[in-house]
């Protein structure tokens, strides 16, 4: 039905915008949370889809090469209970890259990684723009029937420290108690 | 003939399935409001068409299943007349009781839209008897929850008594995973209830009746539907 459409031009737009929005909460600013650089939240920039609104933050070009986005949504129930993000196969079920658009491919293979006490990969895709391609990457972890994704995506080529800053903050406590409440962990 | 489609808020294909019975079966359905609590007389084939009813707040098709107008389906299909829900429609048909199973949200987690295949596993019914047994056609889907499940008891029943109308498969008719977008249990795309009067299914055919639009085989389903209706009549 016709409402793909305007999610995915919305996506787009907030791919392209690179006008700063105002945090909605001026204390999330993370500082240098356990060495990662500053994000500070914005407003969640995507229209309203089957999985709800989630969390934005932003990393300013000063602390993280050139501005970077972070989307972050849980997906409570959607994760294979069983093997949980085992494999890239369920990164592609589960991640979030078409908020921004629906023309990507994997580029790469994923790898493991820590978030707290949930496991899980992240996988770098290239998304097709009006002029060229963008890297963006996916961060997907759970706890068992319940997986985080992250979507990480900046205005430029994502600069090579962006995974390492983007798990940097996942593992900082704002994202992990917002992950407690949200999956309803102990 | 004459047919209803019921109009909730939300529900945005109710003209696609209009304008089908209007150029397919020659007469002007009515258009039925979801507060209504009747449905006209006289009418021969209630059509609850796809959208996203309220939303798709609470469950896809749970609000819309509850409606005022649904008593009336209810008690029309009681009465063995035809009723037919496409996507949304199916989901409804599910949520009120009149179906059994439900339809989550699709295996890849993905909203999709494109053509399918489909193959029609009897045409016997009032429903497929415009096609073949066997027959495949293509259709669109256009769903994020379109991934047929039930208990194993009702699968094993729905296959016993052949309530399995549609069925997704490869363009060649044979049922593959790969063909099988949503996940659904069996590669159900379409099911009949223990009445046959009754059916749900997910893709749309209302999409492909005319040559303009690239493919006509969603045309046999109305058309078998007109010619079923007009030898009861």
């Amino acid at each position: 039905m016709p409402l793909k459409g305007p999610i995915l031009a919305f996506g787009l737009a907030a791919l392209a915008s690179v006008a700063p929005s105002a945090p909605t909460d001026p204390s999330s600013t993370m500082g240098a949370e356990r060495g990662g650089p500053a994000w500070s939240e914005t407003k969640w920039p995507f229209l309203l889809d089957q999985w709800g609104t989630g969390r934005a933050y932003r990393c300013p070009a000063a602390a993280c090469g050139v501005e970077t986005n972070l989307y972050l949504r849980a997906k409570v129930g959607f994760c294979n209970c069983e093997t949980g993000v085992a494999d890239d196969a369920e990164v592609d079920r589960v991640a979030d890259v078409e908020l921004l658009g629906d023309r990507y491919v994997p580029a790469g293979d994923g790898r493991p990684i820590t978030v707290g006490w949930m496991r899980g990969r992240s996988r770098p895709y290239s998304l097709e723009i009006a002029r060229g391609a963008r890297r963006v990457l996916a961060v997907a972890f759970n706890d068992k029937c319940d997986v985080v994704v992250a979507t990480v995506v900046a205005e430029r080529e994502l600069p090579a420290g962006a995974e390492g800053a983007a798990l940097a903050f996942l593992n900082g406590n704002q994202v992990l108690q917002w992950a407690k409440a949200e999956l309803g962990a102990q | 003939m004459k047919s209803a489609v019921l109009v909730f808020p939300g529900i945005n294909r109710e003209r696609d399935m209009a304008r089908t019975l209007r150029l397919v079966c020659g007469h002007e359905p009515a258009m039925v409001w979801h507060a209504d609590t009747t449905l006209p007389a006289g009418t021969d084939l209630v059509v609850v068409p796809g959208g996203f009813s309220y939303g798709d707040y609470l469950r896809c098709g749970a609000i819309a299943g509850r409606a005022p107008i649904m008593d009336a389906v209810r008690a029309f299909a009681a009465k063995g007349a035809l009723v037919l829900g496409v996507c949304n429609g199916f989901q409804i048909l599910c949520e009120a009781g009149l179906l059994p199973g439900v339809l989550m949200r699709n295996s890849q987690l993905k909203f999709l839209c494109r053509d399918v295949y489909l193959k029609v596993e009897r045409s016997d019914s009032p429903f497929t008897r415009g096609y073949n047994a066997g027959q495949v056609i293509r259709v669109p889907v256009a769903h994020g929850e379109g991934n047929y499940i039930a208990d194993a008891a009702t699968i094993a029943r729905l296959e016993a008594e052949g309530r399995v109308l549609f069925r997704y498969c490869d363009p060649n008719g044979n049922t593959d995973l790969d063909w099988n977008h949503n996940g659904s249990l069996n590669a159900i795309a379409g099911i009949v209830n223990e009445r046959g009067n009754v059916l749900g299914m997910m893709p749309h055919p209302e999409n492909h009746v005319e040559s303009a639009m690239g493919c006509t085989d969603g045309r046999g389903l109305f058309a078998g539907l007109a010619d079923h209706l007009a030898r009861a009549a």
